[in-house]
């Protein structure tokens, strides 16, 4: 199956000159502004891309779903689909079947609870609290009573609520920290925006077998129309990170297959130091996303990791690194393709 | 407007099939008496059996969750954002708030204001949500903001006009026979129109939000709102169409109503009280 025609395009003049390797092109698409924005300049940011907004392309989606199913078509699962008859596809389960040797946790299984990641969790929720009742409180006891009523958060809030009063009181300083930064910078949202938080988004492949998941932490317009008007916004608490574009690029796909129109922008807050990275979608972004994610769901789908996936895994990527390449081997070698190797190795070395 | 809301709306507002006649409706009051009467022989102890789209999709998708005790009810956000949003997207249409987002927290605060002057409770959830802290009632609210845009967003309120009513009241209807098996039809809205034979004939068109994503039932799940609506309320006017909305998965599904697509609908909840009846059955005996 031919990918999306967005691919024939080519990739960017600032992709190919940046050396970047696909999937985590640094460049000006990925806005990056190193002062924190507060009130309406925040807001222009994301809704100001300086493209014009996409518009409904049902060719072009069809195309991308197609691709996608094509891609997995002749896949038969090695194993039983472990969640309840489906393979959920999910942006850090693609990560972890993309993630190269070196990164691949031993064990393949969920992450275990952290202070980062429960300073994540707490402070999503004092996002959604802040987009819909427009303040916060007292941040850690309000994060907690929400995160409590959530039933999939039961364990983490039970582990929050066991932590050593040391990592305990680093944890409700950090988040009270993010809350103020929120409260500072968010402005409240005007309701003919139809803002809203926590949407659930699911898409099946195929005959349903296979489904891309995922939440949307802020999701800004209408949800479908003639042309993009929908802004889709994701939170973390983190340090900036490439697999959060590799986030925004599945969170668009997704998005664009519902809807069948793509968001305008996906963007990336980081309630830590404020920044927000905005992504202007076009069909570059969401063919490389659907590669991406094609490429994963065949590894999770039981396939091995091809030496071409490697150039997907997220945590290679903070090390700037050449486009994968074709090194010819002897007469008799095929082809070996190498996307892996950080710059400046040589074949011998990268092996 | 957008298309997919124009098309959603003209959907709801074109709805053309023709009325099942009353004596297709007999037809199918008596096959649905019938098959209940024989699925529903080995219920335990004759215990009641209320049928409502949950229960229909449970059986066919997830039959081994019937065997499993009910949990005691406890509040929780999904219980409250259907009620909560419903009414925010109602004061919506009305003109009264910009959006979803805007109406919740008032629309909650009165309610609560209410319960607390006179002890009436227009949800049922008041107490229960005036005794959260501001972070878990926040949860809430964004749970129901959230719910809401999807169906606010859904429709184009201009062109439909005063013909749509937000939120009926359930559809409800008992299968005459020895055993206590109860339909109960639950759907977001519904549009009525006078057909051009005149008032006696007006006909609806319902529409449904579902979470998830449509099954391979769906049309089935569809038919059978319009059933129970029809058997519930045999002199009000007649279902002709029934638009689903998954709106997680940006779904739309849309079934006309003919007698065909009722006799489905029957013989699937014969099938729903059939399973039900086996695994509570099982269950009881050990097995």
């Amino acid at each position: 199956m031919d990918a999306p025609r967005g691919e024939s395009r080519g990739r960017r003049a600032s992709d190919r000159d940046s050396g970047a390797h696909p999937g985590v092109a640094d460049g000006p698409v990925s806005r990056i502004r190193e002062l924190p924005l507060a009130g309406a300049a925040l807001l222009d940011h994301l809704r100001v891309t300086g493209r014009p907004r996409p518009a409904a392309d049902p060719t072009f989606t069809a195309e991308l779903r197609a691709f996608l199913e094509d891609g997995i078509a002749d896949l038969g699962p090695s194993a039983p689909p472990p969640d309840e008859g489906r393979w959920l596809v999910t942006p850090d389960r693609l990560d972890r079947s993309l993630s190269c040797r070196a990164h691949r946790r031993a064990d393949g299984t969920e992450r275990a609870f952290t202070v980062p990641m429960a300073c994540g969790a707490l402070v999503g929720v004092l996002f959604r609290q802040l987009v819909t009742v427009g303040r916060i409180a007292d941040p850690m006891t309000e994060a907690l009573e929400g995160l409590s009523l959530d039933d999939r958060q039961v364990p983490l809030v039970a582990w929050i609520e066991g932590l050593a009063r040391a990592e305990r009181a680093e944890l409700d300083m950090e988040v009270a920290r993010q809350a103020r930064g929120l409260s500072d910078r968010w402005p409240s949202l005007d309701p003919s925006w139809l803002p809203r938080t926590g949407d659930a988004v699911r898409v099946p492949l195929g005959d349903g077998t296979v489904e891309l998941t995922g939440r949307v932490d802020l999701a800004i317009g209408r949800p479908a129309g003639e042309v993009a008007t929908t802004a889709l916004v994701d939170l973390a608490s983190g340090g900036r990170r490439p697999a959060h574009r590799h986030e925004r690029g599945f969170q668009a796909l997704v998005e664009t297959l519902r809807s069948s129109v793509p968001p305008f922008a996906v963007a990336t807050y980081y309630s830590r130091t404020g920044e927000l990275d905005v992504e202007p979608v076009d069909h570059e972004l969401l063919v490389a996303a659907a590669k991406r994610c094609l490429a994963g769901t065949r590894v999770l789908l039981g396939e091995a990791p091809s030496a071409d996936d490697a150039g997907w895994c997220a945590a290679c990527a903070v090390q700037l690194r050449r486009p994968p390449v074709v090194l010819a081997g002897g007469a008799s070698d095929p082809p070996v393709r190498v996307g892996a190797e950080p710059v400046g190795l040589t074949r011998e070395e990268a092996a | 407007m957008s298309g997919a809301t124009r098309s959603v709306t003209e959907l709801l507002m074109t709805a053309e099939e023709p009325p099942v006649g009353s004596e297709g409706w007999t037809r199918l009051r008596d096959r649905l008496t019938a098959g209940v009467s024989d699925a529903a022989t080995g219920l335990v102890g004759g215990a009641d059996l209320e049928i409502g789209l949950r229960q229909v999709r449970r059986a066919r998708y997830q039959p081994e969750s019937l065997h499993l005790p009910d949990e005691p009810f406890a509040w929780r956000p999904v219980f409250v954002r259907r009620s909560l949003g419903m009414a925010a997207v109602r004061a919506c249409a009305d003109g009264r708030f910009r959006g979803p987002a805007e109406a919740v927290g008032p629309l909650a605060d009165r309610a609560v204001d209410e319960w607390r002057l006179s002890g009436w409770r227009t949800f049922h959830w008041e107490p229960w949500l005036a005794g959260l802290g501001s972070g878990g009632r926040a949860l809430v609210l964004a749970d129901a903001v959230t719910w809401a845009t999807a169906l606010w967003g859904a429709l184009d309120w201009a062109g439909l006009g005063a013909t749509v009513e937000l939120g009926p009241p359930d559809d409800r209807w008992s299968v005459p026979g020895p055993g206590a098996v109860r339909l109960r039809g639950r759907y977001e809205a519904r549009v009525v129109r006078a057909r051009p034979s005149g008032p006696a004939h007006r006909a609806s068109a319902l529409l449904s939000l579902s979470g998830g994503r449509p099954g391979d039932g769906w049309r089935d799940e569809l038919a059978f709102l319009a059933l129970v609506s029809g058997l519930a309320t045999p002199a009000g006017p007649t279902p002709v169409r029934v638009v689903g909305l998954w709106p997680e998965a940006g779904a739309r599904r849309v079934v006309d109503v003919d007698e065909r697509a009722l006799t489905d609908a029957v013989d699937r909840v014969v099938d729903t009280v059939a399973v039900t009846t086996d695994v509570v059955g099982a269950a009881a005996a050990g097995v």
